[in-house]
């Protein structure tokens, strides 16, 4: 489904920063993998990456058989089926929640404003605020911001959703109410690909756990063998810092 | 009011009651004193004089055209028809009935007076500010759009566009508004007409070479405007939109622009209530707009002092006009935060 082989990305600002070093990974159908890592690993770039907010430098990054990275592909046509969820929401201020849940729907989708509209009710049903479709994004409490932040990707039908720390700007008591989302999708099986601090998450809902560290992949398995038997020294000692 | 005290009063509505009248004092001393000084030198002010360059009673005459004798005179409602019959030719004429100057038999030149009817006629300053508006307008509507497309190329990610735009933003800013209409109009617009000349076309009118040096200024200057607007909106808002499948014109339409609309507008309103006022350069290229015109009326009149005056209000009445429709705007955008 999602495929990255020996990609690289730096960064030249001040002074030059590798944030991704030949990493490779693939992630199933179906599968939720989540991605750990101390600040500044790289682990947002690699998913900026997955849907070319940020361009790799180097290496190959297929999605659902796609080569992305090859100048041909229609990159639009690519992220209309990847949601992509971000740590400040972005929901779009000048429009309301409907607004919000309709917008790419009609203009990329090409549906009816009814046909997006009924979408948009039943998504909102689904996260769990029907009653907000009508409530502009500066109304709203974190939770229930990125819950519509959720929705709105979820109306495009995508096949794979990327969060980005969709819960590190939430008090915490709203961070259940995000996860809660999370989980239940997981459940029907939606493709995710999700880097968060959450461990608990991690360990209940992930297949698959991808530590990374200095652009690296430095780890990758199960939950049950990274939170009993990490085998690599730095996973080791990032586990017992956070745990 | 036992406890009513001088300092409760001060503290209370007294200031703002001191400032009303200070203010009114000094408007007053200020009115006055030009008033008193125009005594000094001895200048007549003379109001009753100003309405007729708005707005003005003509004597419209209509004339023989022929030579011949009045054969008849008709009376058709409150007009009289004049019948002239010349050698070998016939004219109808209408006049209003009161002013008849001829009688049945008379003999008539050409150009003599059969009678005249009376007509409202447009003032030159009148005319004047409705050049004004014309001209703002249309540079208001050119710039938007030249504004918008180098401010968008400014933020582009190909340096030709990019450079472009930096090109003509900085060449526009940092020469003055007069020479630069002096080059429009002697340099390029003397081009341009010889070249419209030698393919026998029509010429193109001063105006539009004053239109096109308004709009690329204030094009320049609305450039870096939307330029800072787009980028005041947090970058998240245009991932979100791209990561959503839209594309990037699509993101900038529906997500960027809107946003940054409304940032904008105040400096936009500042920006074109200048050229409201830079429109005042134009008269010396032969636009005979508000300023040029009353600088005409002024010649004929020698009534310099009100008709400045009342151009420097006409001018107020324009930009004040402008702000009110901004204001509007702004309200009606913020609805919903
Ligand atoms: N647009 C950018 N320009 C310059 N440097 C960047 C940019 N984006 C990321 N970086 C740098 O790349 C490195 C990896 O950043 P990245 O955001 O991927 O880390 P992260 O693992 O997501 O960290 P965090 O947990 O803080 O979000 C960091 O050193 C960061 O400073
Ligand atoms: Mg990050």
């Amino acid at each position: 489904m999602v495929k990255a082989e020996n990609v690289y990305k730096t960064f030249y600002t001040t002074h030059k920063v590798e944030a991704l070093v030949d990493v490779s990974c693939q992630i199933d159908k179906g599968e939720v993998v989540v991605i750990i890592g101390p600040s500044g690993s790289g682990k947002s770039t690699l998913l900026r990456c997955l849907n070319m907010l940020e361009k790799a430098d180097k290496g190959h990054i297929y999605i659902d058989g796609v080569d992305i990275l090859d100048p041909k592909t229609n990159i639009n046509k690519v992220r209309e089926e990847m949601g992509m969820v971000f740590q400040s929401f972005n929901l779009f201020a000048h429009k309301t929640v409907m607004g919000n849940l309709t917008l790419a729907q009609t203009v990329v989708r090409k549906r009816s404003k009814k046909e997006a509209e009924e979408k948009a009710i039943a998504l909102l049903k689904k996260v769990g605020i029907p009653e907000k479709a009508g409530s502009f994004p500066d109304n709203l409490s974190g939770g229930q911001q990125q819950r519509v932040a959720i929705a709105r990707a979820l109306a495009m039908d995508p096949k794979v959703m990327l969060f980005d720390e969709p819960t590190s700007a939430l008090d915490p008591e709203m961070i259940g109410e995000v996860l809660d989302v999370m989980k239940t999708l997981a459940q029907e099986g939606m493709t995710m690909v999700v880097v968060t601090h959450e461990m608990g998450f991690a360990r209940e809902v992930a297949d698959r756990v991808i530590f990374m560290d200095e652009g690296k992949i430095v780890e990758m398995g199960t939950p049950e063998h990274f939170f009993q038997a990490p085998t690599h020294d730095r996973t080791k000692l990032f586990l017992s810092q956070i745990l | 009011m036992s406890n009513f005290s001088i300092t409760d009063y001060l503290r209370t509505r007294g200031w703002r009651h001191i400032s009303i009248i200070l203010f009114v004092v000094m408007m007053g001393g200020v009115i006055g004193g030009i008033y008193f000084a125009t005594q000094k030198v001895e200048y007549v002010w003379r109001w009753y004089r100003v309405p007729q360059y708005f707005y003005y009673k003509d004597t419209i005459e209509t004339r023989a055209e022929i030579e011949g004798e009045v054969a008849s005179l008709t009376p058709k409602g409150d007009q009289v028809e004049v019948l002239v019959r010349g050698e070998d030719e016939e004219e109808l004429y209408q006049v209003p009935a009161k002013s008849v100057r001829v009688s049945e038999g008379d003999f008539v030149y050409p150009g003599d007076v059969l009678g005249s009817y009376q007509k409202w006629k447009v003032g030159i300053l009148l005319q004047g500010l409705w050049l004004t508006l014309k001209v703002s307008i249309l540079a208001v509507f050119l710039g938007i759009i030249i504004g918008l497309f180098t401010g968008l190329a400014r933020i582009s990610k190909n340096p030709a566009l990019r450079w472009t735009a930096i090109t003509y933003i900085e060449l526009i800013r940092g020469s003055p508004l007069l020479v630069q209409i002096f080059i429009w109009y002697f340099v390029l617009g003397t081009m341009f007409n010889t070249l419209l000349a030698k393919q026998g076309m029509g010429q193109l009118s001063p105006l539009w070479y004053g239109v096109a040096a308004l709009a690329v200024f204030a094009g320049a200057y609305v450039a870096e405007i939307v330029r800072a607007g787009i980028q005041s909106i947090h970058r998240g808002q245009m991932e979100a939109a791209r990561s959503l499948g839209m594309t990037y014109p699509q993101s900038m339409g529906h997500i960027i622009l809107p946003q940054a609309f409304r940032r904008i507008l105040p400096p936009l309103a500042g920006q074109f209530i200048s050229l409201i006022k830079d429109s005042s350069l134009l008269g010396i290229i032969a636009v005979r707009e508000l300023t040029k015109a009353t600088r005409e009326v002024v010649t004929t009149s020698l009534q310099p002092f009100e008709l400045w005056f009342i151009c420097a209000l006409l001018y107020l009445v324009l930009t004040f006009a402008l702000s009110m429709f901004v204001q509007y705007l702004e309200r009606r955008t913020s609805i919903g935060g």
